[in-house]
């Protein structure tokens, strides 16, 4: 058989099965459309967005939330360049995660196809994949673009900047990892540091420009770190530059072809760190999720070392369900989870020190977007949280207890929303007392503990609504984001009425606190409800 | 041995953890070859370096003579101890993705429909994989590996998970891949199927060799003892 003939015949392989992925995957849609039924809202909402766009004449009045996003794009550039270079960093240590499964790995590998090809084929799979997983993202942009650009904008040349981008981040990372084992004796580490680090300053410079501070040294420089590609090819596409996508598209294909070429002999490492981010991912729908330590994961991928830890004699432990409190708490103790939480605490009293003090130069707009943009973290990080319920349930400790199911949930859930709600307190304490904003201290500090558990009470009854993990990356979990963003519904007006009302912003923060208390616990009433009624279905789905 | 399968100063490690040091072993065409020992012996990272899916800090593997190289998952089917099949495709389209990928000549699906007769699986053709049990599963794979047609099949554990009908129907189809002059690996805690089915035994402990002979020559002069009193003696020897 000809060379070209094999390739033909192998692409046709690797065609038959994503095909039949997708084929099957819809099909199984199709006898279930409810599941559309999110995806459809969604496009309702963008569409209505865009007539109405239509009907103002495609006006120039922005939206409140894209003002305060304006400030990002200065940042854009060095943020973009600190990614590259956390890539390069990662990918010259550890190979990316290419197998999705290890039915993928097995079978791929068995094959008689050619790695190059293999690895080829799984790169450009990601990057589809990658691009459908953010469809939404790409809709949500195409309903706002318009509004945020200051220039006539070009949407596709910043659409295939993006999508150039994207696959450059993507790419890059196996490139590093085929060139330093080729070429031992390349720096990558080194260079993805400095990368790193110039695009930290090029960030900062952009920030401190954004605020007023007058930096002193060279024009040129400050030009030049302002603006550093590749990151500035998108906001020159953003800004209308027709040809600012073809610089990015280029590397991007570079990227590719590099991989490509580089990838024989490349099977165990890419197995090795598949089977690392399939274990990462299994551990992170145990109950402690985003918290995973270094042990469990040595654990779950079975190079176990022995440890033993001092057994508390446990009499001052509180009865009932709230014995889960003090599981979680000699859990986070024994774990290098401690160590993480107390970095994100310092993480966190900087983040707030840098966004009060941006507070203190007036740059409300800056501000704002910053404090969105740890809200809006909170919220996703709780998303994941409610299908911890799931492994949580199929522990058989959890329905020994003497307890009702809805202490032990109340017990569980504040467990889990404590550490959360300590990194919360933390930032946003800070930046209010550096902002010179002391009324607001005490109803933000009260809120937040509030809001963090209410949010993930939130979470679960989104989990025991939608129970199945299969589609986490598609519907299901917008549905369970749809219910989230609804949850926050109650709150949120409660905040706007009082403050329309008292016109006191410490009053109306004060004032959601029982709103969110009293939601928290119809939640919690409604969650435990569903629980008993479906017992053990949830861990069912949970451990398929 | 220069037929067969010849593998040389096999090692691995994990940090500063050794799994597998220095382990040299061959399996001829048509011969089983079982890999035992206790927990943590190294059986399953042996069978991975085996297979291709993790990279021997040394070691050097050949098939009749010839040098198997990094590619060498082509000539060795593996099935692991955990059954992973895609989700979202059929029994059927497994084996038709195995039989394009392996580019088998045309009249392979005749052997696929007998192969899903004889694991009895043929009535779950058109199931996806999610909706297998793990016995189903282990079953899917096996006939996955035999379709695929490598001279050297690797068996992690393959009976558990299985009915006490499939572990009849495995053990038969070993020995008819036996027949053929294939060579096979496998590697297993249960010492009653190691007598009845392999012709000679690995046991191992914490990487190392503890000793390589048929079932007789391991029982031979211990004046009647049963083959789990001799493996006890030998792991907990030295």
């Amino acid at each position: 058989m000809r060379a070209a003939d094999r390739v033909l015949d192998d692409l046709r392989a690797l065609a038959y099965l994503d095909a039949r992925l997708m084929a099957n995957r819809l099909r199984l849609l199709a006898r279930d459309p409810k599941r559309l039924v999110p995806w459809l809202l969604l496009l309702g909402w963008l569409a209505v967005t865009r007539l109405l766009r239509f009907a103002s004449g495609g006006g120039p009045a922005r939206p409140a939330p894209t003002r305060f996003l304006l400030p990002l794009v200065a940042l854009l550039p060095g943020a973009y360049l600190t990614l590259m270079g956390a890539r390069l960093l990662a990918g010259s240590r550890r190979p990316p995660a290419t197998f999705r499964t290890a039915a993928d790995a097995h079978f791929l590998i068995g094959s008689q196809i050619s790695p190059r090809l293999v690895v080829g084929w799984l790169q450009v799979r990601k990057v589809i994949g990658g691009l459908m997983a953010s469809l939404i993202n790409v809709l949500v942009l195409v309903a706002f673009v318009p509004w945020l650009s200051a220039q006539p904008t070009h949407l596709e040349v910043l659409l295939l900047a993006l999508i150039g981008a994207y696959v450059t981040l993507l790419t890059v990372p196996m490139s590093a990892h085929f060139l330093s084992r080729r070429i031992p004796w390349l720096p990558l580490a080194s260079l993805g540091a400095a990368v790193m680090a110039v695009g930290v300053t090029s960030a900062a410079v952009g920030l401190l420009t954004d605020v007023g501070v007058a930096l002193p040294g060279p024009t040129w420089i400050r030009a030049v770190m302002l603006h550093p590609p590749p990151g500035q090819w998108v906001v020159d596409a953003y800004n209308g530059q027709a040809l600012a996508a073809l610089p990015m598209l280029a590397l991007a294909i570079v990227a590719i072809i590099l991989t490509v070429r580089l990838s024989a002999d490349c099977y165990p490492e890419l197995w090795e760190s598949s089977t690392r981010v399939m274990a990462l991912t299994r551990l992170a729908r145990e109950p402690r999720g985003m918290w995973v330590s270094r042990s469990d994961l040595r654990r779950a991928l079975g190079q176990v070392r022995q440890r033993s830890a001092a057994s508390r004699s446990g009499s001052w432990v509180p009865a009932g369900a709230w014995a889960i409190l003090w599981k979680e708490w000699l859990t986070l103790r024994r774990s290098s989870t401690s160590s993480v939480l107390a970095v994100l605490v310092v993480g966190a009293l900087v983040a707030g020190f840098v966004a009060g003090t941006v507070a203190l130069y007036g740059q409300r707009a800056l501000m704002s977007s910053i404090y969105s943009t740890a809200a809006a973290l909170l919220l996703l990080a709780n998303l994941y949280a409610g299908i911890q319920l799931g492994s949580e349930l199929r522990r058989p400790v959890w329905w020994l207890s003497a307890s009702t199911l809805k202490m032990r949930l109340l017990a569980w859930t504040v467990a889990g929303s404590l550490p959360m709600a300590v990194v919360a307190c933390a930032a946003f304490g800070t930046a209010l007392a550096r902002s010179g904003e002391y009324p607001l201290v005490v109803p933000v500090l009260l809120a937040i503990p509030a809001a963090t558990w209410t949010m993930r009470m939130a979470a679960v009854a989104s989990y025991v609504l939608f129970p199945s993990q299969l589609d986490v990356r598609g519907p299901g979990r917008a549905m369970r984001a749809l219910v989230l963003w609804t949850c926050v519904a109650p709150a949120a007006l409660t905040l706007i009425l009082i403050l329309i009302v008292t016109d006191s912003l410490p009053g109306a923060i004060a004032a959601t606190v029982p709103t969110m208390l009293v939601e928290g616990w119809l939640l919690l009433e409604f969650s435990a409800w569903l629980v008993r009624r479906n017992g053990l279905s949830y861990a069912r789905a949970q451990s398929r | 041995m220069n037929g067969g399968l010849w593998v040389d100063g096999l090692s691995k490690r994990y940090g500063s953890k050794v799994a597998v040091d220095g382990l040299s072993f061959g399996v001829g065409p048509g011969e089983i070859l079982a890999l035992a020992g206790p927990n943590g012996a190294g059986k399953t990272t042996t069978l991975l370096c085996m297979a291709g899916l993790l990279r021997p800090d040394a070691g050097l593997f050949s098939w009749q003579g010839r040098p198997l190289g990094p590619e060498r998952a082509r000539a060795m089917a593996l099935i692991p101890e955990t059954p992973d099949v895609y989700e979202m495709l059929t029994v059927w389209e497994h084996l038709v993705f195995v039989a394009k990928s392996c580019r088998l000549p045309n009249g392979w699906q005749e052997q696929a429909e007998a192969l899903l007769e004889r694991l009895a699986i043929a009535d779950q053709r058109d199931s996806l994989g999610e909706a297998l049990s793990k016995g189903m599963r282990q079953k899917l794979l096996v006939a996955a590996a035999v379709l695929a047609s490598t001279p050297v099949l690797l068996l992690d554990e393959p009976m558990i998970g299985l009915d006490p009908r499939g572990q009849r129907e495995l053990r038969t189809i070993l020995q008819e891949l036996r027949a053929e002059g294939r060579a096979l690996v496998v590697s297993t805690h249960l010492l009653g199927y190691i007598e009845g089915l392999c012709d000679r035994v690995l046991i191992l402990r914490q990487g190392h060799v503890m000793a390589l002979d048929s079932v007789d020559g391991l029982l031979a002069g211990t004046g009647g003892k049963s083959l789990e009193d001799r493996f006890l003696e030998i792991v907990e020897s030295g």
